[in-house]
């Protein structure tokens, strides 16, 4: 019961926090919404989704990411983005902790 | 080591792997990614409820004695929590394999696809600072799991980011 009533809370916020972007984005976006609708692909790869320029995803891309797999490209701009932030942070707090001893020294 | 801690562990390595593979949709295929990504949403509430503990004490105590670090790690993965119903907001509306398959089309809208790219971005850096934050119970509990009798037990390294 416990649980239910905590998935239901982690579920609500989602929902909000969702619903208020939903409508901030659609705000901001109604002038500039109709050139971008299109037709949404049919699931067995048919439609204006397949990457070829005219479609609504932009060139270049459906085709591959439709694929099986190729370069991870992705994983190793996701571990490079990661360790950036991560090193940042650690210089951050070393840093920190550095002074803190000068200071007190 | 507690169960609980072995269990949380386990789970934050097979959701950060999945994590890794969803994250880049031009390897594991559109498809992939998709059904992946809305099943890391499921691992994402069960994350939050090992920690459950952890976020109602903070909570509690946010303006009162909690550290600044735990405010920190607190404001963070609210950062990390609202950035993730982002990417999947936006991941379902522009879902070209998952939601068809189901039979739901939604209408499109390019600022969608946009905001899916900055938004998974933005996560990849909020991952980074969440990991390096946990990175002292990451560590211990990986050598009390892999190798017994470390000096530190993963609880205190628990408290001591508390």
């Amino acid at each position: 019961m416990n649980i239910i009533f905590r998935v239901l809370i982690i579920l609500v916020a989602a929902s909000i926090i969702g619903a208020l972007m939903y409508a901030a984005v659609n705000a901001s976006d109604s002038s500039g919404l109709s050139a971008f609708e299109e037709g949404r692909p049919d699931g067995n790869g048919n439609g204006d989704g397949d990457g070829d320029g005219d479609g609504f995803r932009p060139a270049g891309e459906g085709r591959r990411e439709r694929g099986g797999f190729g370069f991870p490209a992705g994983i190793i701009k996701a571990f490079v983005l990661m360790s950036i932030a991560g090193g940042i942070y650690s210089a951050i707090v070393w840093a920190g902790k550095k002074s803190k001893r000068a200071a007190t020294a | 080591m507690s169960a609980s801690n072995r269990s949380k562990l386990l789970l934050d390595i097979g959701a950060f792997l999945a994590f890794l593979i969803a994250m880049d949709p031009r390897f594991s295929g559109l498809a992939i990614h998709e059904w992946l990504s809305l099943a890391l949403g499921a691992v994402i509430i069960v994350h939050l409820l090992l920690n459950w503990e952890w976020i109602v004490n903070v909570t509690k105590r946010l303006f009162v004695k909690a550290k600044n670090g735990a405010r920190v790690n607190y404001v963070l993965n609210w950062l990390l929590f609202i950035d993730g119903i982002l990417i999947m907001l936006s991941g379902i509306l522009i879902s070209e394999a998952a939601l068809p398959a189901m039979g739901i089309t939604l209408p499109m809208n390019f600022a969608w696809r946009r905001l899916h790219d900055m938004s998974a971005n933005l996560f990849l850096v909020l991952m980074g600072l969440h990991l390096s934050m946990h990175w002292n119970w990451i560590v211990t509990t990986l050598k009390r799991l892999f190798l017994s009798g470390g000096q530190k037990t993963a609880a205190a390294a628990v408290k001591q980011e508390l």
